[in-house]
């Protein structure tokens, strides 16, 4: 009897501590229940970093603009585990909401209170959504915490493509031959980098869109589309394997990992005072958040994007960890915006103007 | 050797096992729950995942999707409420059997089918993967386009007594997919400059709404009818009734590993396929169609199933996701420090063939864990209503809003499920209405890509139609199917037999 009486009680006691590591957030309370692993380390940081401060005292709401499984999501719910002790070992409890290329999300962010528990992780569409007319919301809305890293556009075509260099596929549009590109659709990346290469080359591709990256990885690969530019996350394991040629990156250098791939500066110069310029991912919080908030944050997340354990996980993603924030990354995003949205209007992409939305011209 | 030895790494470590068997347990439950689906299972357990080892991880993952596309065909039996959307096709003839009291037969059918069908699908994926990875890849958009009229062809099957309310239904159905942005141009389309229906309505929350509330809705109006008592005698299907539907089990399991290897295409058009295929092929059920026949469950759940291993193809020899679990499944793979992609079998092979292995256990134990709580399950038939459609109704608000974790779902799901009850009032199906807005991208989409491919030609298009091969099989299986359906053949076919 004794020994079922204490079998029961340790059972007890193992739940509890369980319990206590879930946090009671919804994303791991549902998760608490089918595992035990982890529990006591989760209770035991909680308690150490509480006295520190008085904030945080509860779990965050991360809400992701890009649906699950894309890189906004994958680099968003990557740093959790290695900003969670800097946090207070409060935890992040992630929604994807997804939709209007973020506007769903930096909608709903703004509308909650401006306390710091309210995360933004996005992606760089919102900073052209007001001369798209998608949204009347851009990051000038929120304060940057930290922009973890960057992304790299490639030309891409087929092995077996006609066109194995960046020239051939050039010269073959100029002397009147319509090539297909596949796209994701205006605002996204290989859309703003086919208007560069409009504005450079002055060639024009019969844009067919598709999906999102991975659709057009596969449609290049299938023979359904001539090239498309891409990040280069989307199709590095692809090009390792000889499945897709990479022929130029969208960049003012050439990467470590890619030595073989030129940057498309060494072989149109002209593309230098458009680059670098690609993709980001990053955190924010709502604008008239509270500045030591601000400055808690930034601390604990400048930390974790500088852990080599996240930026291998970046590096993986065919990313560059770049860990900028405070002023710098309001800089960033500042530039940022008023490029892409010139080159959108520029390319013909919009008729909103910036300058009618509040957005100047960069001088070079 | 070596690949068998990781493939059933899982059978040498019990706690794998414990993951494996955990995951697919939970995935049924979870499934059978309306709302609650496998997607929104996975990537919930992606975040608490992130500690554990790989193999684990991936275990779990694995289990969950298995259980939970099983999951979803009980709800759709027992209350006419499918549980996921690739279950849709199996409340068709499902809901009718446990309305004659057969739910417990009608849920074994059901296990016995999504186990053959998941087995083959894991045999499809260890042995054929980069084949058929290769193979997906030659579909071009017109290929797409053509396999979403084959899919739309169905309503003809589903419009009950006249085929005007089932076309009507189904034009609705497209109507809603047109909301939100255009994808190719940005446009706004239907939106009334409201940010949140950018992204168009979820095909899920029609669903809930045409299924469940409606379902609700319509049950409220005669609070005093008996339920029907269920017999749960008989629950495992016999080795005759299993060899009897083997052919077709086997043909439709083929549909679905093919459906589901197509990156962009999944389970729910892969059993929507192929319930119009065994409708087709399938002369003299015992019971028609629509009225409780048991083909009308082996097609749907043989297909679903199998397109998860089907999903898994050109995810392990690729990168690229199958279907919108594997899309999760993708990310959580970088996260663990995999690289999703063509060299993923050489460079990590165990994992590979772990995952294969797991897709196989998983439905051995869904053989085992699909048959437990059918006795409790049939029960929730026999609450009384005051109490079970409230609880629906409450199941449906909280299904809707954990999509995307959007009120304005909730008003979406609550609207459709008026509509759905209005419509069941004057006899119009709502099934086509969800066929309707599953297909409606897909169609649209591949039907501008494969027209502007060509220099926005339609004849040039049309010729395209003609002169690949792929599309030639598939533009010829719609005129068939097309012809068979016009007054002429049925003449003809009728003047035949008399004859004979």
């Amino acid at each position: 009897m004794k020994k079922i009486i204490s079998f029961v009680m340790a059972i007890g006691m193992t739940l509890a501590l369980t319990a206590c590591g879930g946090n009671g957030g919804s994303t791991t309370a549902a998760a608490g229940s089918t595992t035990a692993a982890g529990g006591t380390t989760a209770a035991g940081d909680s308690t150490a970093a509480a006295s520190a401060t008085d904030f945080p005292t509860k779990d965050f709401q991360g809400s992701i603009m890009w649906s699950a499984g894309g890189v906004c999501d994958t680099v968003s719910r990557a740093i959790a585990p290695y900003v969670k002790d800097a946090l207070g070992g409060k935890t992040i409890i992630y929604t994807n909401r997804a939709g209007a290329a973020g506007g769903i999300s930096t909608q709903y962010v703004h509308e909650q209170p401006a306390d710091g528990y309210n995360l933004l992780f996005g992606a760089e569409n919102p900073q052209i959504a007001k001369v798209m007319g998608t949204s009347e919301l851009d990051y000038s809305n929120f304060i940057p915490i930290n922009i973890f890293c960057t992304s790299i556009g490639v030309v891409i075509v087929s092995p077996d493509s006609p066109y194995q260099t960046l020239e051939a596929l050039v010269d073959a549009m100029k002397s009147g031959t319509t090539l297909n590109m596949a796209d994701t659709g205006p605002g996204g990346l290989p859309y703003a980098a086919a208007a560069m290469m409009t504005s450079v080359n002055g060639v024009t591709p019969n844009r067919i869109t598709y999906d999102g990256e991975s659709a057009c990885v596969t449609a290049v690969m299938g023979g359904h589309a001539d090239y498309s530019i891409v990040t280069m996350g989307s199709c590095a394991e692809l090009t390792n394997a000889g499945k897709v040629k990479a022929l130029a990156l969208m960049h003012n250098a050439t990467l470590e990992t890619f030595p073989d791939v030129p940057a498309i500066t060494t072989v149109y110069s002209d593309y230098d005072k458009l680059l670098p310029w690609g993709p980001f991912y990053g955190v924010l919080v709502r604008e008239d958040t509270p500045q030591d908030v601000v400055d808690q944050l930034t601390a604990a997340f400048s930390e974790a994007a500088g852990n080599p354990e996240f930026q291998k996980i970046l590096t993986d993603l065919g990313c560059v960890p770049c860990n900028i924030h405070g002023q710098e990354a309001i800089d960033y995003l500042d530039k940022y915006r008023s490029v892409s949205s010139w080159l959108m209007y520029d390319a013909g992409a919009t008729e909103i103007s910036p300058d009618s939305v509040g957005i100047p011209r960069v001088s070079e | 050797m070596e690949v068998l030895s990781h493939m059933f790494a899982a059978l040498a470590d019990p706690m794998l096992l414990l993951y494996l068997a955990a995951g697919v347990f939970l995935g049924i439950y979870i499934g059978a729950i309306p709302g609650l689906s496998v997607t929104m299972a996975v990537s919930l357990l992606i975040s608490f995942t992130y500690a554990w080892d790989v193999l684990p991880a991936m275990a779990a993952m694995v289990g969950v999707q298995i259980g939970g596309v099983y999951g979803g065909s009980r709800s759709a039996i027992l209350l006419n409420i499918p549980g996921a959307p690739a279950a849709v096709a199996t409340a068709l003839d499902g809901y009718p059997l446990a309305q004659k009291g057969e739910a417990g037969k009608a849920i074994g059918v059901t296990v016995i089918q999504s186990v053959f069908g998941g087995i083959i699908g894991a045999l499809f994926l260890a042995i054929g993967a980069p084949l058929i990875a290769d193979f997906a890849l030659s579909f071009a958009p017109r290929d797409y386009f053509l396999l979403a009229v084959m899919g739309l062809m169905l309503v003809g099957s589903l419009g009950n007594e006249s085929a005007a309310r089932g076309v009507f239904a189904a034009a609705l159905g497209l109507f809603v997919g047109f909301v939100g942005l255009d994808m190719v141009t940005g446009q706004q389309r239907f939106t009334f400059g409201n940010v949140y229906l950018q992204g168009g309505v979820n095909y899920v929350v029609v669903m809930i709404g045409l299924f469940g509330m409606s379902e609700a809705l319509m049950q409220l109006r005669d609070l005093n009818i008996q339920p029907v008592k269920q017999d749960v005698g008989k629950i495992v299907p016999g080795w005759k009734n299993i060899i009897k539907y083997l052919p077709l089990s086997l043909r439709t399991s083929l549909i679905g590993v093919f459906v589901g290897a197509l990156p962009g295409t999944g389970g729910d058009i892969a059993a929507l396929i192929s319930y119009d295929h065994a409708k087709r092929t399938v002369k003299n059920p015992e019971v028609p169609f629509g009225q409780g026949a048991i083909e009308g469950l082996v097609a749907p759940e043989s297909s679903n199933n199998a397109a998860i291993g089907g999903a898994y193809i050109p995810m392990l020899t690729l990168g690229i996701p199958g279907d919108a679990v594997t899309a999760i499944v993708i990310g959580a793979m970088y996260i663990h420090g995999l690289k999703p992609g063509p060299m993923l079998m050489v460079e990590s092979a165990d994992v590979f063939w772990f995952i294969v292995g797991a897709v196989l256990i998983g439905n051995v134990f869904l053989l085992i864990f699909g048959f437990t709580g059918i006795k409790l399950f049939t029960k929730i038939v026999e609450v009384p209503k005051y109490i079970l459609m409230p609880t629906i109704i409450i199941l449906s608000v909280v299904g809707a809003y954990t999509i995307n974790n959007s009120i304005m779902d909730i008003y979406w799901m609550i609207g459709f499920g008026i509509l759905g009850y209005l419509m069941k009032l004057y006899k119009i199906p709502v099934a086509p209405v969800i066929l309707g807005v599953i297909l409606s991208s897909l169609i649209e989409q591949n039907f501008r890509r494969s027209v502007s491919m060509v220099g926005n030609s339609f004849p040039l298009f049309v010729k395209d139609l003609f002169t690949h091969p792929i599309s030639i099989v598939l533009t010829l299986a719609i005129l068939i199917m097309l012809f068979g359906q016009t007054s002429l053949w049925k003449k003809w076919k009728a003047k035949r037999q008399d004859n004979k």
